[in-house]
This record gives structure tokens, C-alpha cells and sequence, in this order.
């Protein structure tokens, strides 16, 4: 009897394992099928320069002729050779989706248009981003820290600098509001408010993420401006908790609450948040929004080649990324962001507001003090994107009409996203806005 | 990479000595959650080792199978299972052991329970049969012969719940979703390294790893140095340094 079942058993674990086999192998003779290309592409027949891909294209530059500049065939022969653009950015940018992962996002634009650099993302904390960047092991930053990106330029590590889009913070806490600070135009007047009630209030709690991120950063600076030591208050771990970890993950932790303890409040990034509250696993209600004091502004800055250790980046492609971010396609693909999965944009592009085809002197103004930076180089709003010290090789990503037109005042009308709205309850909206349509309120100071 | 492991060890050294109350605070909360994960673990593997260990039963090929597979369970992975529990939506939300240092020992408990199981039923296992047939034929009842394999294979035992302490001490999934990572509350010496390698403080964060692996194998010294003495039977009197103390 033993032996049957010993026996019985074996087979039944051959003929699930060979079942199991053979699906992989059906799968994987149909993938292969699939992702044959059909014929041998010559640069003449499609009208695109771009070839269908092959793995291994191998044209050296040289080798093949090229047409007279003069015809009209917009074929460029030469076809540039593969290569890999790394690109280090903060986890908080990442995880909203717009780099690689969502619908929409950058990625898969730009290498359909530029097949021939794969392009990858590294997400870390800001600072950690910034030490693979100053190692060489990646070839550009996008990060969202003007601070660590003045450090980053004046180390010599970084050159064209390009503020890319903008977005603001959040306060967000639970929905019954215990410290009562929703719709609190002043975020200074807001945080005194929490601390005080903590101190009496055990249902009042504080969830920062104190992980070297931009958004830490950006946080302890809020807490610096209302009169606050950031690293005393860390020790008051009965309501202020830091989980040294991404925005995500805090935010759960925020929306759970410690052992019973009730939820509490936090500062997140819009994307992050409507990440996690679109889809129900997070039930925190945004309490303070579209502020100077939230601002929060996203730049991208090449790896200097001229640097002893950086000799080996590609620059090439990184510009190549950079000059697809600030075009036309990607400000739009920037601002479009969001509206299919969150029915609001999560990210204004700069391009516009800079160059003056959306005009909105209050808000150009806050952003310039924020971070643009002179030739010192430190932050002034009188400064520019990039001092000129640090500009290489930069062909026309700083167009002087661009600057000028950042200083004219333009009448046109104001565009903003929809969702930089006073009220606070309401997130998602009737009408899916783009970039170029929609009204603003902004909280003023 | 040598420059860095000198760094390390610099770091290290700087750490311990700083008297910063944070780095000790750490150090005790690894052990706490480790020790008392491995104490819950013993009160409920123990018995499972034993009945596997010693008795016969149809299917208990496939019970020691399962717990031989649970050995190398991924900590992430019993982590989600526990967060999911453990949340306020999950099942035992009510016990709020969510981001707390006893939901991670409780985590840990689950996680070493096959470790102490597996190790210790093999143990057992092939103890002796001679030894069995004795004590049997010297009119032991059932339990006092179990008693006697038992305390036969204690040396077994306490290696296989050291190496569940180890499994505890050293792993990363449980304390990072089940705990946080909330600094001055559920912080331990695993998620301080990963806290440090984000941070990008690689020499900081390579300084927490050596002073988690001085404490394991200190452990791991004793243990065998009180395994040697124990089975040299003139080893504790030719030890000089112990005979002033009353060694006989």
C-alpha cells in the first residue's frame, strides 16, 4: 500500500512538472514568433530614419554612405551606435509613474523616438541619487532639491542644470482633522498648531520620512521656517515619527497609525498621495495645499564630462533626454500626466511659465526664489536656471530669447491644472484637465 | 573597496564608542525582538519537534517535508503576510501590533519556528534507538524515555535554537514592513544598514554590519566554548583563569 501511494505520487509530481514544461516552452516559441522581424530593413524604404528594432545593429559610422546633405530624403544614414543612458532620480518622482512605469510616461516616448539609447532609471533618496550620479554611475540626475543641486554644480560634478516642471506638496491627515489645520493658508501657523496640540492630544501624530530625500529636506525646512529644531523634535517619538523610508511607505505607516494609535498627518508629494489614495489604500484627506511654502520644483542636470572621474558618461544621450524633456512633446507628456489614471494632472511643465507662453508673474516669481540660482552659485530669484559657468556644450537648451522671454511680462492667460483648488475635499474632478486648459486659485501669501 | 572595509571598521569602533544612546538603543532592540521571537518560537516548536522526532505516524513525511521548506521562507514574503494581517483592514488589526517591536518578535517567531523545528525533530530522530531500548527495558514509562532522549540531544537543541536567534538577528523583510523602521521605536540593526545604504553612507552603513556580526559570532564563541568545556571533563580545572573562582 505505501509503495502504491510512493509511487502515485512521483507520477502525479512528473506529469504536473512536464505539464508545467511544456506551457513554458508554447509560450515561449510564440514570443519568439512574435518578435521576429519580418524583413531586413533598409534605412530608404520606411520614411522614418529609424529602422524596426534588431538586437544587435551594428553599422559603424563611417562605413556607410551617406546621401548628399542637399536631398530632400530625411533619412540621416549613419545610424548612432546603441548605447545606455542611466539616469538617477529621486524615489518619490519614480514612484509616481512618470519616468517608466504608468500610462504616459517618458520612457516609452522617448525611445520610440530615440531607439537607439536604452534608458534607465535608478531611484533613490535624493542624496543617494546624487552620490551614484558624483560616482559615474549614472549619467544625469533628475531630482527635486535645489539646495543638494546647487552643492551638486558648485562640487563641479554637474553641468546644465534645466528645471523641468513644478508641483506642490501636500498636508494631508486624517479625515476628522484633530488638530483642525485644513484650509490653513499659512503652513508656518499650521505646524505650530500641530505641535501644540500634540503635546496635550495623544491623537495627534506626525509622520516624516527623514531619509535624505528631497522632500525631508524640503520638510525640515518647513519646520525650520515655523521656529522648530528638526532633529529635537525626531525625539519626540511619542507623536513625531520618522520611518526613514520612501513616501510610499510612510504613507501607509501614516495611514495606519502606530500600534492603536490614530492616523496621522504628513507632508507627501501630490503624485505619491493620489498614488496611493486613488486606488483606496490609503483614506487620508488633503489638508494644505498650492502654497509658496509647498512648492516643490523638479530639475534635471547633467553629469560634467569634464570631470576627471566622469569622463566616461554619455553625454550625448543625456542632452539627447534632457532636450526631449524640455520640447514640446515631453512638456506636454509631463503635463498630461496623471489625467488618465488620477483625472488630474500631477505635474505643471516649467517650459511654458518660463518662456512666457503661459504667463504667471506670482507664480514665475515663488519658483525663481526657490530655485534658480546666480553665478555664486546660491539660490536668487535673480539669478537663472543654470549660472553660465556651468553650461557645456549646451547648443540651445538656453536660448537667450528663453531667458529674456522669463523676464517679459506676457499677457496671456493663466493655465494652470484644475486641481490646485481651495477645496480641500475635493480631488478628483469632473473634467480631466491638460496642461493648457483649467483655472487656478492659488493660495497666496 | 579596501579603503572602505578600513572606513568600516573605523566607523565601527566610533559608533560603539560615541556613547550615542540611539546606537545602543538599537543594538538592545535586535536583540530583544530576536530573543523573544526565538523564546515564543521554542515554547510552540519544541513540542512539534518532539512529537515529530519521536513518534511514528502516517503523513509525517509530509509535515517534515513542509517545515523543511518553511526553513528558507523569504522574510519579505511572511512580512506582506503579516502586514496584511496585522493591518487595520487585516484580521488581528484589533491587536495593534502593527509597527510595533512585539509585532516584529511575533513576525520572527513565525519565521524561526521551522529552523527549531527541523533542526531539532533531526536531532531527535537519530538519537540513540539503543538508548530507547534501555531506558525502556529499565522499566522507564513512555515520557521518562522521551525525557532521557531529550536531555540526551539537549546539545542539538540549544545549536538549532542559536541558529533560529541567528535567522532572527540577521533578517531584514519582517522588521522593515511589520516594523517601520521608526526611528527610536522599531529601528534594528538590518533596517539601520538598508537606512544607511539609501542614504548613500556606505561606510556607516558597513559599520552596523560588523557590529551585527561581532554580536553573532560572540554568540557563536560562547556557545561553543561553553560545548567544549562541558565535554572535556578536565578542561574546567586546567583552566587556570576559573580555579580561583572555586572550579573543583
Amino acid at each position: 500500500m505505501k509503495t502504491v501511494t510512493k509511487i502515485v505520487t512521483v507520477v502525479l509530481i512528473v506529469i504536473i512538472l512536464a505539464g508545467i514544461g511544456a506551457y513554458a516552452a508554447y509560450t515561449y516559441m510564440q514570443n519568439t514568433q512574435n518578435t521576429q522581424p519580418s524583413s531586413t530593413p533598409t534605412p530608404s524604404a520606411s520614411p522614418s530614419p529609424i529602422p524596426t528594432a534588431s538586437p544587435s545593429p551594428s553599422p559603424s559610422p563611417t562605413s556607410s554612405t551617406s546621401p548628399s546633405p542637399t536631398t530632400a530624403n530625411p533619412t540621416p544614414s549613419p545610424l548612432p551606435r546603441p548605447s545606455t543612458l542611466t539616469v538617477a532620480t529621486t524615489t518619490s518622482l519614480h514612484d509616481t509613474g512618470l519616468e517608466d512605469q504608468g500610462i504616459g510616461n517618458l520612457r516609452t516616448a522617448f525611445m520610440a523616438k530615440y531607439p537607439w539609447i536604452t534608458l534607465n532609471y535608478v531611484a533613490l533618496g535624493t542624496g543617494a541619487a546624487i552620490q551614484a550620479a558624483q560616482r559615474g554611475d549614472a549619467d544625469m540626475i533628475l531630482v527635486h532639491s535645489p539646495s543638494q543641486e546647487v552643492s551638486f554644480l558648485s562640487g563641479g560634478y554637474g553641468v546644465d542644470r534645466k528645471i523641468i516642471a513644478y508641483n506642490f506638496f501636500v498636508i494631508v491627515g486624517p479625515a476628522n482633522d484633530p488638530a483642525g489645520i485644513s484650509g490653513l493658508t499659512n503652513v508656518s501657523q499650521a505646524l505650530i498648531q500641530i505641535y501644540n496640540a500634540a503635546q496635550t492630544n495623544s491623537q495627534i501624530q506626525w509622520f516624516t520620512r527623514n531619509d535624505g530625500s528631497g522632500t525631508a529636506t524640503a520638510e525640515s525646512n518647513l519646520w525650520k521656517a515655523a521656529g522648530y529644531n528638526y532633529t529635537l523634535l525626531l525625539q519626540q517619538t511619542s507623536w513625531f515619527h520618522a520611518s526613514g523610508q520612501g513616501m510610499g511607505q510612510t504613507l501607509l505607516i501614516a495611514n495606519n497609525g502606530i500600534g492603536g494609535g490614530a492616523a496621522g498627518y504628513i507632508l507627501s508629494d501630490m503624485g505619491t498621495y493620489l498614488a496611493y489614495y486613488t486606488p483606496g489604500n490609503i483614506q487620508l484627506k488633503i489638508q494644505i495645499q498650492a502654497q509658496k511654502a509647498l512648492l516643490n520644483v523638479y530639475s534635471a542636470i547633467i553629469d560634467n564630462p569634464q570631470s576627471a572621474a566622469l569622463t566616461g558618461i554619455n553625454f550625448n544621450a543625456a542632452m539627447t533626454f534632457v532636450n526631449f524633456l524640455v520640447s514640446d512633446e515631453g512638456q506636454q507628456l509631463i503635463g498630461n500626466y496623471g489625467v488618465t489614471s488620477y483625472n488630474q494632472s500631477l505635474f505643471t511643465p516649467f517650459v511654458p511659465l518660463a518662456s512666457g507662453t503661459v504667463s504667471n508673474d506670482t507664480l514665475l516669481g515663488w519658483i525663481k526664489s526657490y530655485a534658480y540660482m546666480n553665478s555664486t552659485p546660491a539660490i536668487s530669484a535673480s539669478g537663472t536656471e543654470c549660472p553660465s559657468q556651468y553650461r557645456y556644450n549646451a547648443g540651445d537648451l538656453y536660448s537667450p530669447s528663453y531667458d529674456a522671454l522669463a523676464n517679459m511680462n506676457l499677457s496671456a492667460s493663466i493655465s494652470l491644472p484644475n486641481y490646485y483648488s481651495t477645496d480641500s475635499q475635493q480631488l478628483t474632478l469632473a473634467q480631466p484637465s491638460t496642461y493648457s486648459q483649467g483655472n487656478v486659485k492659488l493660495n497666496k501669501e | 573597496m579596501a579603503d572602505i572595509i578600513v572606513q568600516a571598521f573605523q566607523q565601527a569602533i566610533n559608533l560603539i564608542t560615541s556613547g550615542n544612546p540611539e546606537i545602543y538603543a538599537t543594538v538592545y532592540r535586535t536583540i530583544y525582538v530576536a530573543g523573544l521571537g526565538t523564546l515564543l518560537a521554542c515554547v510552540w516548536s519544541i513540542p512539534i519537534a518532539v512529537v515529530l522526532g519521536l513518534y511514528n505516524f502516517r503523513g509525517k513525511w509530509v509535515i517534515k517535508g513542509f517545515f523543511n521548506a518553511l526553513i528558507g521562507i523569504p522574510t519579505v514574503a511572511l512580512g506582506l503576510l503579516l502586514y496584511l494581517l496585522l493591518s487595520r483592514q487585516g484580521e488581528f488589526g484589533s491587536f495593534h501590533l502593527l509597527y510595533t517591536l512585539n509585532g516584529i518578535a511575533i513576525g520572527q517567531a513565525i519565521l524561526v519556528t521551522p529552523i527549531i523545528v527541523s533542526f531539532t525533530s533531526s536531532a531527535l530522530g537519530t538519537a540513540d534507538t539503543q538508548l530507547r531500548d534501555l531506558a525502556k527495558t529499565l522499566g522507564a514509562s513512555g515520557f521518562r524515555t522521551n525525557l532521557t532522549l531529550i536531555r540526551e540531544t539537549i546539545w542539538s537543541m540549544v545549536l538549532s535554537v542559536t541558529a533560529g536567534f541567528n535567522r532572527g538577528f540577521g533578517e531584514l523583510g519582517i522588521a522593515t514592513i511589520v516594523g517601520g523602521n521608526l526611528l527610536g521605536e522599531t529601528r534594528v540593526l538590518t533596517t539601520s544598514i538598508a537606512l544607511e545604504i539609501n542614504f548613500g553612507s556606505f561606510d556607516i552603513a558597513m559599520a552596523y554590519a560588523i557590529i551585527l556580526m561581532a554580536i553573532v559570532i560572540a554568540l557563536a564563541l560562547t556557545i561553543s566554548l561553553i560545548e567544549r568545556v562541558r565535554q572535556e571533563d578536565g578542561l574546567w580545572n586546567k583552566m587556570s583563569f576559573w580555579r580561583g573562582l572555586g572550579g573543583s
